[in-house]
């Protein structure tokens, strides 16, 4: 498997983009140039190093008041992962273990579940994130239930049809025979065998649930202010288009290249695992 | 037929029946209804004479009952802003936002499928490559801050289009891309490995050798078996398309359900923004259902019983 990512190039610079993010990420206080949260009346708006009137000090220059952006963005990057990670894992462990009773015990249980989940896919998961979101009240840990509860159905689906075809084949029903309870099948014969799709899928659930809390911190519904995150600084450039391109631009391109890799080695660990599910 | 009729109209009747349920309960998540519904600066005796008022004293399901059967007239109370039924404001946002949404999937699908179609036969170039790195980009790039971008490149840089607000086709076209961009760079991909699939079917080699054009072949016989898998993913795009559509419309001040319901939201109109869910679901229920019924009509290899 090393050796294959050695090979695909793109897989391994995507590799290495992520990396970059999450040690940024853990050791954003190390890395970072300035506090992100440190104003400067005296420097507001000042453009990239490489731009005329930018500084040094300030690679990827400051916002509208005054505070270091690359050192924002490297700060927002903890947000972006731990809510990334932490609704892949909510919603990833909700859509496996109901997929895997929709489709092993069937019958009612499976009609009920694949009910509730035409009925979650009836409002978009933005759109009811954005509505839950709007009476509970913004912030982090609120973020994370509602893209996690949201986004159980991809993988409840996805483990019901697998599941369905596993529990036909002849390692299960020897199993079976051989006197294995239910939960020993499930656990050693059907899990293992669905992981590799789950993993697959999990992959670009990530990129899509970064995507989605940017979206919701855009609209001032995700984690709030001072907390620097990727989608709230788009938000606070947005009123400075006109004279300070890079306060959006920049937080931007770091939302392109983190979903960009994660979708990227998505693919790649898709072939490598599962090539049945090549397109 | 009528059988199977019968079973797909129940179950979007089932399906509504479960959003109108998700929108009622929304209500009840922060806790006391009444509360939530009511201004800030209500006081607790108007706080409590609006509970009586509308039932939030009863239990959990009658009130659910209550709420149904007012649903199913379209009357989701007042909007604590317009001072209207709430339904009526969101429905006369919805043309707007029906315009956008139809321009961005008409856009998205003439992106696709000329590129995707491409990508498939000359699979291996460098135009397969581009195709790719394109398809990639589109699902990466979120779509407010592609928004940003086209305003600050066609409407700050060279003034080309206007910036925000409503009015001719000028106004539609940066939305337009904006709301496009995810779903066109998802059916370009999908179709491009489903033409891969029929590229190398039987009845390809029996066309090309009864002599018909290239062009023929193509787009008459290989696409229109490709199209199947690609029909059903752009059905599934109008939910997310119109979750899309709340944000292009935030982003560009287009005057639409979705730049109601992010109004709705700062002001706490919460009879607005559940109108706004529920009309969602139904539009989404309606695009599902026919797309299913159209299949039967389309294909005379599915046949349902």
């Amino acid at each position: 498997m090393f050796r294959k990512l050695i090979r695909n190039a793109g897989a391994l610079l995507s590799l290495i983009v992520l990396m970059t993010v999450v040690l940024a990420g853990l050791f954003a206080p190390l890395v970072s140039p300035h506090n992100p949260t440190d104003q400067q009346a005296a420097r507001r708006l000042m453009p990239p190093a490489w731009a005329e009137h930018g500084s040094q000090e300030y690679p990827l220059g400051t916002d509208q008041l005054g505070r270091d952006i690359l050192s924002r963005m490297i700060y927002g990057a903890r947000i972006s992962l731990l809510v990334g990670v932490a609704a892949v894992l909510v919603s990833g462990v909700v859509g496996v273990a109901l997929g895997l009773i929709s489709g092993y015990y069937g019958r009612w249980l499976d009609s009920l579940i694949m009910r509730l989940a035409d009925i979650q896919l009836g409002v978009p998961t933005l759109i009811l994130a954005l509505a839950v979101v709007a009476v509970l009240g913004p912030g982090l840990r609120n973020v994370i239930l509602v893209l996690g509860l949201t986004g159980w159905v991809t993988y409840g689906r996805l483990v019901r049809g697998e599941v369905l075809s596993i529990r036909q084949s002849e390692y299960v029903t020897s199993a079976r025979a051989l006197g294995s309870t239910d939960g020993h099948i499930i656990w050693r014969h059907v899990l293992p065998n669905i992981m590799p799709s789950i993993i697959v899928v999990a992959t670009f659930e990530f990129a899509r649930m970064i995507i989605n809390e940017a979206s919701l911190s855009f609209l001032g519904l995700g984690v709030t202010p001072p907390t620097p995150t990727w989608g709230g600084m788009i938000a606070d450039g947005r009123t400075y288009i006109y004279n300070a391109w890079w306060v959006s631009t920049m937080p931007g391109i770091a939302i392109v290249l983190t979903v960009l890799a994660a979708n990227v080695f998505g693919d790649w660990v898709r072939d490598v695992l599962d090539p049945q599910l090549r397109r | 037929m009528a059988r199977f009729l019968t079973a797909r109209l129940l179950h979007s009747a089932l399906v509504i029946v479960g959003v109108s349920f998700l929108v009622f309960a929304l209500v009840h998540l922060g806790g006391d209804p009444a509360v939530v519904l009511m201004p800030l600066e209500a006081t607790p005796e108007e706080v409590e004479a609006f509970r009586v008022d509308n039932g939030f004293d009863k239990p959990f399901l009658v009130q659910f009952e209550h709420f149904a059967v007012k649903a199913v007239h379209g009357d989701f109370g007042t909007s604590l802003r317009h001072q209207r039924p709430a339904m009526e404001v969101v429905l006369e946002a919805l043309p707007a936002t029906a315009r956008l949404g139809g321009l961005a999937l008409l856009m998205s699908v003439l992106f696709a499928v000329p590129l995707g179609v491409l990508a498939a036969v000359k699979r291996g170039t460098w135009i397969d490559s581009l195709t790719n790195v394109l398809g990639l980009l589109g699902q990466s790039v979120p779509t407010f801050w592609l928004g940003l971008v086209l305003m600050m490149l066609f409407g700050v840089h060279w003034r080309l289009l206007p910036v925000s607000g409503a009015g001719g086709l000028k106004h539609l076209i940066m939305p337009g891309i904006t709301l496009a961009a995810y779903s066109g760079a998802l059916i370009m991909r999908l179709l491009r490995s489903s033409m891969l699939e029929v590229l190398t079917k039987d009845f390809l080699r029996t066309a090309r050798s009864k002599g018909l054009p290239e062009r023929t072949v193509l787009y008459k016989h290989a696409l229109r078996n490709a199209a199947i898998p690609v029909v059903t993913i752009i059905a599934l795009r109008i939910g997310p398309m119109l979750g899309g559509a709340l944000i292009t419309e935030e982003v560009f001040a287009y005057p639409g359900m979705g730049r109601l319901a992010m109004n709705a939201i700062s002001n706490r109109d919460v009879p607005v923004i559940q109108a706004f869910v529920f009309v969602i679901g139904i539009a989404i229920v309606l695009s599902n259902l026919i797309v299913d019924l159209a299949y039967v009509a389309l294909d005379p290899r599915i046949r349902y019983s």
